[in-house]
């Protein structure tokens, strides 16, 4: 079983980094790489939309933000957590922009087969959140997990959604309304 | 004696719930209307239940992620990110927390190789480079061409090449992260372009070399000047 980051530790080692200590920055620069891997299992649930070319791309991409954001590292998180966080939202923008550049390209050779999973049933799957996600409309259901899972803005995920904030909240609250009114007849969320 | 609730308090109630701060008035109003209060109590227990499963689900994925072996593209990744952080070359399989001595050892290997090279450029009749910048990766020790030259016919290295193990080329445009022209599987330590392969005058070209199982065992790279005339 993997160490549990701790939040303090994890503030200082960045502190350390901003500073320059050389070691701090090659050990948080190593705690970020982990981004590889979550990509893969993630691209790998969506039935690889993003090839291993994209993908690498894609994670030097997210290293480089990640690095460039350190300054900005909220308070109370981990490390893997921040960088988590960044790597769903450069995900969710990189395949909103391959999206768009293949409706450009060849409608017909980029079409999804019935049976591939979409990246929106991806973000609906079946863990603990996603299975009373399940009593939303998918978009409603998005934006929550979007909202509390990636820990995403109403500014970022309406970006990434490509819709306006307003609405990303008036989808968000709908859905709220919906399982506070399942919720309070007595049915426990868990 | 309870407000009576009404649309204008449904509106704030969504802007409370999706962040929004509301005016000192607009909070008095929720707070005098019961069955606001209720709503708000209601919802701030959803809201914890919702965080809370949210972080069970990223440790969840987080812990997969982690213990998951690493993939071929996030070793590559994280060299070329690494670079641009760290602003230096670095050999691939370089450990963490590498020490002063081993990075003076590596820079000396580093200038014996560029001498050994420019040694060797000139013996084989390849025209000789000014300053380059180039990097010779774990079991790379000869990469031409490298820096200024006048005249490009073919690539080469020198490496121990595992078994079944084989070659990748890529070729860049200064900045890119793209190649423009890869030459896939060679298991030969040169390769000659096709003469119709007309090449930028800046570029950057790398050698990868992979082992029997497709596993990255370690690259090299140089950026190459030229002119076409």
């Amino acid at each position: 079983m993997t160490k549990h980051p701790d939040p303090t530790e994890d503030q200082i080692l960045v502190q350390d980094a901003v500073s320059g200590d050389e070691d701090a920055r090659r050990e948080l620069f190593r705690r970020i790489q982990f981004v590889g891997r979550l990509l893969q299992a993630r691209n790998n649930r969506m039935g690889r939309p993003l090839d291993s070319a994209e993908l690498e791309d894609l994670v030097q991409d997210i290293l480089l933000v990640a690095w460039n954001k350190i300054a900005s590292f909220p308070p109370e998180a981990t490390i893997e957590a921040w960088a988590y966080r960044i790597a769903a939202f450069e995900l969710l923008n990189a395949l909103r922009r391959k999206g768009r550049r293949s409706r450009f390209v060849d409608i017909e050779a980029v079409q999804e087969p019935e049976s591939r999973p979409s990246v929106r049933a991806e973000l609906l799957e079946g863990r603990g959140l996603g299975r009373f996600l399940r009593h939303l409309a998918e978009r409603e259901a998005e934006i929550v997990r979007l909202r509390h899972v990636e820990g995403l803005t109403f500014q970022e995920l309406a970006g990434a959604l490509e819709i306006s904030a307003s609405s990303a909240k008036t989808h968000y609250y709908r859905g709220l309304e919906k399982l506070r009114q399942i919720f309070s007849d007595g049915e426990e969320v868990r | 004696m309870s407000a009576t609730h009404d649309h204008s308090h449904e509106v704030l109630l969504q802007r409370w719930a999706t962040g929004e701060r509301l005016e000192t008035d607009e909070e008095a109003r929720l707070r005098d209307c019961e069955t606001c209060r209720e709503r708000m109590s209601e919802v701030e227990k959803l809201v914890g239940e919702l965080e809370q499963l949210g972080r069970e689900d990223l440790d969840e994925e987080l812990q997969e992620a982690l213990e998951a072996d690493v993939p071929d593209f996030e070793r590559r990744a994280v060299q070329r990110a690494e670079r641009k952080i760290f602003g230096e070359r670095t050999a691939t399989r370089s450990p963490s927390g590498v020490r002063g001595w081993q990075l003076l050892a590596a820079a000396l290997v580093l200038v014996a190789s560029f001498v050994a090279y420019r040694s060797w450029s000139r013996d084989d009749g390849v025209a000789p480079v000014e300053d380059s910048l180039f990097y010779l990766g774990e079991g790379f020790t000869e990469l031409a061409p490298a820096g200024f030259t006048e005249h490009i016919d073919t690539f080469r290295w020198e490496h121990a090449l595992a078994p079944g193990g084989y070659y990748e080329l890529r070729f860049y445009l200064p900045g890119a992260q793209d190649p423009f022209y890869t030459v896939p599987e060679t298991t030969e330590t040169r390769w000659t372009p096709d003469p119709e392969l007309v090449l930028p005058d800046h570029f950057r070209w790398e050698v990868r070399a992979y082992d029997g199982l497709d596993e990255p065992d370690g690259s090299a790279d140089a950026e190459v000047s030229h002119s076409r005339d």
